[in-house]
């Protein structure tokens, strides 16, 4: 529209020249930190100019990628999104999370999930559970397969009607997989199958309402089946410790899951972090890749900071192991995903040793050759319901 | 580079303003060449080898201008007349056209090569627009620039260089040459730019989503009879909004440096037959269209056959011009088609219909057209018309339910935006006349551009989150 108003005009084109002036001072800044704490990932760089990146564009490219990681009050922006698509807008899905009232799952979107794909990815991962168990038990171990829900196949009936909870594809995986391993004679546990017959409150702490994992109680279930698993189907004889011989104790820190974190800890939430500290403390020397590092399976946060999923052991941690110097006991090698992590906060103090795998950060490790090292008396691969048919790192 | 990007907001345009504007208003040759170098830029971003067309455009076009001025003899005018579109149609119909090409005689069982070349980004605008330039000089319409930084300032000129509006040199010559800087031209064209920034990022962005979900879905059982109305009409949106908010913002960058370009949309989804929706909708390319082929093929001055041919030829090359599948083939001539039933069937009785029948009508019509325009491919296409009469397996309704309570907000914003709202304004201005009322009106306007400018920022800093739940390296 025409302007009449010499003020007006004036006024406005000093605003947007001001909002431009400001825009490009901060963006030809140099960025701070690289790394975004609630994406849980590095922010892009800076790229270096070659040639042929010139030529075809892709460095300008990666410019436009590093500028967009690095606009002007981008945080902030964030944090508005969020809190306008929550609060205002009420949306139900907000940053890929399903905010209800009484947790924050996560949007799953609609898929088809071909029949014939999901048969065989199962056959793919049976076959190659296979190679390992037959590798354990050359070594003279055992060997054993856990499938364990994740927390929206925990919670899939909180989901509205309208969102697709994967329900059936969930049951046609596991129907799939559990088929294959009937096949191959591989032995497992499937969690998903205990935890149906606790009482219901029983069940509801088995997930986190804010997270992708368990915490430390689901952990605990999946500790007592292996504890049963190797006693009473193996013979063996870990130190088995009771819930009594733990002391629960929440962490006081604002607890930030996954889903949370996804919406920069702006929706409430009072759940808290629990840990299952042993009354009687079992010393252990805890190495990784045979580099001494601090003992302890819980990376406590300073009190002002988040506590994440990552207390549990520190996080992914691709080879670690921890001795306990009972030699008496035998030895055990998890190896998975992150759902590992709560578990080994409490396995270890059932064994001489404890080596924990997981092979989706680095090609250092090659886990028959380890298991013909290492000669664990029990070899357990935890896999959770949504990554248990994934044939890489992990399931390879 | 585009214009909704942290890139050209924080970085070239205060740069390219800054630097233009430093130069004092009587060097306008200056200033032109700063607009040139920020022009190569903006275009080079996408690749600097790209920029070896552009130039090659440039050059073609400036060199047939000096061929077909009117001092010249006729031989040699239509000597360079032909060169310059067998020569600018060919680099189009190469660099575009060829894979398709490769590909109809391959799926005819003639073994050729699959070719597969980049498509420059804006070569169909560029294209057309230094063909504008030739014809324009050829007919008398325009004189020869003997300058070829004009011409080169005329054919690269940023703000319409890759999505248009198709400037006709004939409008923007004596601009190039001789323009002014205002503040009120400035302040027009930011609120302008500002307004089309927030349509796009705002509802046209909104829209894609909807409909890219609907159209993703093809194919499957997810496909259901709501998610393909809504992903139709998503997209009817999206299209509109999108190619709409680019035209705003062209033209306000245009009034920035001092350009008034014309008009490319005017509220076509108010049209109450397919002839005037084309009369609305890119007013750029029809009208090239038009003066530039149906005219000199005869236009409305021949027989009805001829008409008949000159109609369907021009609807079938607009519909090749907007991609090469032959989804848009069919996208053009279905307008074609339907333009010739309303021209020669139809006629004068389609006044008689009562008006909103018309209109709900055309838009169906509309929506269809979209479909083969949207679609991956012919076969795509007919699936999702399954979809949309119901003939199709799915029956879990949840994604359109999620999909209608997700977006109502957007959805109540794009269709409330489709109003006339330019021109209610236009009507409240001239009967408030000068004075307060005119000023209360301009002020709330010019607040509430700065206020979408920045919700629609705070959207374009937020596009690029990528939580994870593991770490990223």
């Amino acid at each position: 529209m025409e302007f009449q108003n010499g003020k007006a005009a004036a006024a406005l084109v000093i605003l947007f020249a001001v909002m431009l002036a400001g825009l490009m001072f901060v963006s030809i800044q140099p960025a701070g930190s690289g790394c975004s704490f609630f994406e849980n990932r590095m922010l892009a760089e800076f790229p270096e100019p070659d040639l042929s990146g010139i030529l075809d564009g892709t460095v300008f490219d990666r410019i436009d990628r590093y500028l967009s990681d690095h606009a002007p009050l981008r945080e902030t922006c964030l944090e508005a999104k969020t809190l306008a698509e929550h609060r205002v807008l009420r949306k139900l899905v907000v940053n890929e999370v399903v905010v209800l009232d009484d947790c924050l799952l996560s949007y799953l979107g609609y898929g088809v999930f071909p029949y014939e794909e999901t048969e065989s990815k199962a056959e793919q991962i049976a076959r190659n559970l296979a190679a390992h168990r037959d590798t354990a038990e050359a070594a003279g171990g055992h060997f054993c397969f856990v499938a364990v829900p994740c927390q929206y196949a925990s919670l899939a009936d909180r989901y509205p009607w309208y969102l697709d909870n994967r329900a059936e594809n969930t049951e046609q995986v596991r129907q799939k997989l559990f088929e294959a391993l009937d096949r191959y004679g591989i032995e497992y546990i499937d969690m998903g199958e205990r935890i149906e017959k606790l009482p219901m409150e029983e069940q509801e702490l088995f997930v986190s309402e804010t997270d992708n994992h368990f915490l430390i109680r689901g952990a605990w279930y999946v500790y007592r089946a292996m504890m049963e698993k190797i006693r009473n189907e193996w013979g063996g004889t870990p130190d088995l410790l009771e819930l009594e011989d733990f002391d629960l104790v929440y962490l006081p820190n604002e607890f930030l899951g996954s889903y949370r974190r996804k919406l920069f800890a702006l929706v409430e939430d009072d759940e808290k972090l629990p840990l299952l500290i042993p009354k009687e403390e079992i010393p252990f020397a805890k190495t990784q890749y045979e580099t001494e590092v601090p003992s302890m399976v819980y990376a406590i946060p300073q009190p002002e900071d988040y506590a994440t999923y990552s207390v549990y052991m520190g996080g992914d941690i691709p080879q670690m192991t921890i001795k306990t110097d009972r030699p008496d006991l035998p030895d055990l090698l998890i190896y998975g995903d992150s759902f590992t992590n709560a578990v080994e906060c409490i396995a270890y103090t059932g064994f001489d040793r404890m080596d924990s795998l997981d092979l989706r950060y680095d090609g250092k490790v090659n886990l028959d050759e380890y298991i013909e090292q290492m000669k664990p008396d029990y070899v357990f691969c935890i896999r959770d319901y949504e990554s248990m048919l994934d044939v890489t790192s992990n399931g390879q | 580079m585009v214009f909704t990007s942290i890139t050209f907001l924080a970085l070239f345009l205060p740069a390219f303003l800054a630097v233009y504007y430093l130069i004092p208003q009587k060097h306008l040759a200056w200033r032109n060449a700063v607009l040139l170098v920020f022009s190569f830029i903006f275009y080079g971003w996408g690749g600097v080898r790209y920029l070896g067309l552009l130039l090659f455009s440039v050059t073609v076009n400036y060199l047939s201008g000096l061929f077909v001025g009117p001092e010249r003899g006729l031989r040699i005018r239509k000597v360079g007349l032909t060169l310059s579109i067998v020569l600018n149609l060919a680099v189009l119909c190469v660099f575009k056209y060829t894979g398709f090409v490769s590909s109809v005689f391959r799926g005819a069982g003639i073994m050729v090569p699959q070719v597969s070349i980049a498509l420059p980004i804006g070569i169909s605008f560029y294209t057309f627009q230094g063909m504008s330039y030739v014809l324009d000089v050829y007919r008398g319409k325009a004189k020869v620039s003997r300058n070829p930084l004009t011409v080169a300032l005329y054919i690269s000129l940023f703000p319409q260089l890759v999505a248009g509006p198709i400037v006709r040199y004939a409008d923007v010559a004596n601009e190039l040459t001789a323009r002014e800087h205002t503040i009120g031209c400035f302040a027009s064209g930011t609120e302008r730019f500002m307004l089309g920034f927030a349509k796009k990022l705002l509802l046209a962005d909104a829209m894609g989503a909807i409909a890219d979900r609907a159209f993703l879905r093809t194919g499957t059982e997810l496909l259901t009879l709501p998610l393909s109305w809504i992903g139709i009409v998503a997209f009817a949106l999206q299209i509109y909004f999108d190619f709409s908010a680019y035209s705003d913002m062209a033209i306000g960058l245009g009034r920035m440096a001092g350009f008034h370009f014309s008009e490319n949309f005017r509220d076509p989804y108010l049209s109450a037959s397919v002839t005037e929706f084309w009369r609305r909708w890119h007013i750029s390319l029809s009208t090239w269209f038009r003066d530039y082929v149906y005219i000199p093929l005869g236009g409305n001055r021949c027989a009805k056959p001829r008409q008949a041919f000159n109609l369907l030829l021009v609807w079938t090359l607009t519909g090749l011009w907007h991609g090469a599948n032959w989804t848009f083939l069919a996208w053009g001539v279905y307008y074609g088609v339907l333009i010739l039933i309303e021209k020669f069937v139809i006629g004068d009785r389609i006044d008689k219909i009562p008006g909103w029948i018309r209109h709900f009508l055309t838009m169906l019509l509309v929506l269809f057209g979209w479909v083969l325009f949207r679609a991956d491919s012919i076969t795509d296409a007919c699936v999702y018309f399954r979809s949309m009469f119901g003939m199709n397996e799915g029956a879990k309704w949840g994604e359109a339910v999620y999909v209608l309570r997700e977006n109502v907000w957007e959805i109540f914003a794009s269709f409330l935006f489709l109003f006339p709202w330019k021109q209610k304004i236009m009507q409240w201005n001239e009967a408030l006349g000068e004075g307060k009322g005119r000023t209360a009106i301009q002020i709330l306007i010019t607040v509430f551009s700065v206020a979408a400018f920045i919700v629609a920022y705070g959207k374009l800093a937020s596009g690029s989150f990528s939580p994870f739940i593991y770490f990223q390296f």
